[in-house]
């Protein structure tokens, strides 16, 4: 174990920190005080992902043995239920370390119940990718009700399989133009219900979402040999902007985004104009120190910004 | 000229990044200058490879050199960058040589990340060392067990060498690591040494789990909790065939005990100011996006009709693959 405490004291003594600051960095590193908080909260959200993919299995598994009604009502009550704790604690005024959980659980099992009721019952028809839309305002109103950006996220994923994105990498590396257009859309709806928010908590992960989403949009069109030089093209733009972003917000992670997406559509663009193997991997020597070299100056940037 | 940071300059950087004149990156950043460094290794040997160079032993020089000009002139140690040009050249000296099939030359990979992490003072590739060690126990025994017990034991050596005071934070975070990943390592190697499906076996690992629950507890260290809540995960995947309950049983079984456990804590530690307490903290500065990131997963674990993504306006088919958690559409 490692105590800082002597590093602290001199500190203090030196002035660089007041004694109130002094003091509680002190009873950190004699351990008098040592706070499970986060442990707590990574440990009730790893039993509600459990308890999500056992609903996993009992639908798939079970649904000729119980039967369609059943199984959605029971994860239709147990949504309901969990939603109704929610709502009973915050009336109540007082804050547990599960809560912000216990609402994911809730906002989980009622995307489980609406897409499991829509996939036996057809309720909406030929137009069942409606569901996803109900999904998405549901859990947008529960986030902002309860200020949560767990629920905002899955409503921005709610959002994302309405327009038809799909979530995994094969469908980057299989997609086509209109995988493209879906994801600028959805990046283009993100930014715009960015800018509606008035919830500065919020806007890292509208900031993020968009971002990710509209650098799939790029690279789909960079993996395909019809629209590469395009897809290049807008990567490229949209690294700029990323990069620009980041410097001034100070956001690191926009900033590897610019440079990771970008290297990425620059190497696939210029990798297919050559085509000797080794004048390949002379190129991908030169454009990965051109890479780090680039992130390390615009991080470096980044830092002198002031906040 | 330093080779690398004093105990002063760790220590100083610990309380406060960049403190000391080393210059250092936060853990995102660091893995990424990683993964770059090493693309650009890789991308090296590949070249030489093509020119019918010897790979290996340029790979090593110029990785090594560029590695040791950054930590020398540029300072640089906690980069990302130099920490992945040595262990690239070392590795590009084992990819060049014959391969002989023999357990010995997992000793071969052992000796690389212990001297590379000896050298960036690298608690990753120090436990890398460790892990090789087990699968050099793993191959030369061609049973599971010595291996587990040997993954257990170094968890636990671990974690007792962390009851002692170290000097230096590297020298820390090298223990706390071999601690949380050894049992990790133990129960793969369990796994992947049986023929066939392998016998339960949660008694070791439940057993490492209360000691270290039990020091994590008298030490008052987070990081040991968190290996005894590890390895007592472990054990519990280990106890699941005792148990002759379907799997959906159990997985909701299990996630309601583990939220059941929070609230108990919780309910202990509640108004507590000494010791133990649950005033709001964070375990990595990144608790918020990695819990964001691994729930999309589960987004949407029932899926909607059919395999064909389509958007409404857009559509071509009948439903959506969009989802996830291994539960789409099977039923």
């Amino acid at each position: 174990m490692i105590s800082l405490e002597r590093e602290v004291l001199r500190l203090q003594a030196a002035g660089a920190i007041d004694p109130d600051a002094a003091e509680r960095l002190i009873a950190r590193e004699r351990r008098d005080v040592v706070s499970l908080y986060g442990e707590l909260r990574f440990l009730t959200w790893g039993g509600v992902m459990l308890i999500v993919a056992g609903v996993g299995v009992l639908v798939s598994k079970h649904l000729d043995r119980i039967g369609p009604l059943a199984i959605a009502c029971v994860i239709g009550i147990a949504s309901l239920a969990c939603y109704g704790y929610s709502i009973w604690r915050r009336r109540s005024g007082r804050g547990h370390l599960t809560d912000d959980y216990i609402l994911l659980l809730a906002a989980l099992l009622a995307s489980a119940a609406v897409g499991y009721i829509e996939s036996q019952f057809h309720l909406l028809g030929p137009v069942w990718q409606r569901h996803f839309l109900i999904l998405a305002v549901l859990h947008a109103v529960t986030a902002y009700t309860f200020d949560s950006r767990l629920v905002l996220s899955l409503s921005i994923t709610a959002l994302a399989a309405y327009i038809g994105i799909q979530q995994s990498l094969d469908a980057l590396f299989d997609s086509d133009t209109v995988f493209a257009v879906r994801a600028f859309i959805t990046a283009a709806a993100v930014t715009a219900w960015r800018f509606l928010s008035r919830r500065p908590a919020f806007q890292p992960v509208f900031d993020h979402a968009a971002a990710n989403l509209a650098f799939w949009g790029a690279l789909a069109l960079v993996f395909q040999r019809d629209t590469r030089l395009l897809g290049c093209l807008i990567a490229l733009l949209f690294a700029g902007a990323a990069a620009w972003h980041g410097v001034r917000r100070g956001g690191e992670a926009f900033v590897i985004y610019a440079w990771i997406y970008g290297t990425i559509a620059v190497d696939v663009q210029v990798c297919t104009w050559l085509n000797d193997d080794a004048l390949i991997f002379l190129y991908l020597i030169i454009s990965t120190i051109a890479a780090i070299v680039g992130l390390f100056v615009t991080h470096a940037r980044m830092r002198k910004v002031p906040a | 000229m330093s080779w690398w940071p004093s105990v002063d300059d760790e220590r100083a950087d610990a309380l406060r990044r960049g403190s000391s004149g080393w210059r250092r990156h936060g853990l995102v950043l660091t893995v990424v200058f990683f993964v770059l460094t090493l693309l650009a290794v890789g991308a090296l040997y590949m070249f030489l490879e093509l020119l019918k160079l010897p790979k290996g032993i340029t790979t090593a020089v110029v990785a090594i050199g560029v590695a040791e000009w950054l930590i020398h002139r540029r300072r640089f140690f906690g980069t990302g960058i130099e920490s992945a040009l040595w262990i690239g050249g070392l590795f590009a000296i084992i990819f060049a040589l014959p391969s002989s099939g023999k357990p010995e030359a997992w000793l071969v990979f052992v000796a690389a990340s212990a001297l590379a992490g000896f050298r960036v003072r690298s608690a990753v590739f120090g436990c890398a060392a460790m892990v090789f060690l087990l699968g050099y126990v793993a191959a030369k025994t061609d049973v599971a067990g010595p291996a587990t017990v040997f993954g257990l034991a170094v968890s636990l050596a671990a974690a007792l060498a962390l009851r002692r005071e170290w000097q230096r934070p590297s020298n820390e975070r090298l223990f706390a690591l071999g601690m949380l990943v050894m049992p990790v390592a133990a129960e793969v190697a369990w796994i992947a040494a049986a023929r066939a499906t392998p016998p339960p076996l949660p008694l070791p690992f439940a057993a490492l789990a209360a000691l270290l629950f039990i020091l994590g507890i008298a030490g008052r260290d987070r990081v040991t909790l968190a290996a005894g809540a590890l390895t007592a995960g472990i054990a519990a995947y280990e106890a699941r065939e005792l148990f002759d309950y379907p799997l959906e049983a159990k997985l909701i079984a299990a996630g309601a005990l583990l939220i059941g456990a929070a609230v108990a804590v919780a309910r202990l530690l509640r108004g507590r100011t000494r010791g133990f307490v649950i005033e709001p903290s964070a375990v990595t500065p990144y608790d918020d996006a990695m819990q964001i990131v691994a729930t999309l997963p589960s987004a949407h674990v029932v899926q909607a009709p059919s395999e064909t993504a389509a958007g409404p306006e857009l559509a071509t088919g009948e439903g959506s693959s969009f989802g996830g958690a291994g539960a789409g559409g099977g039923y």
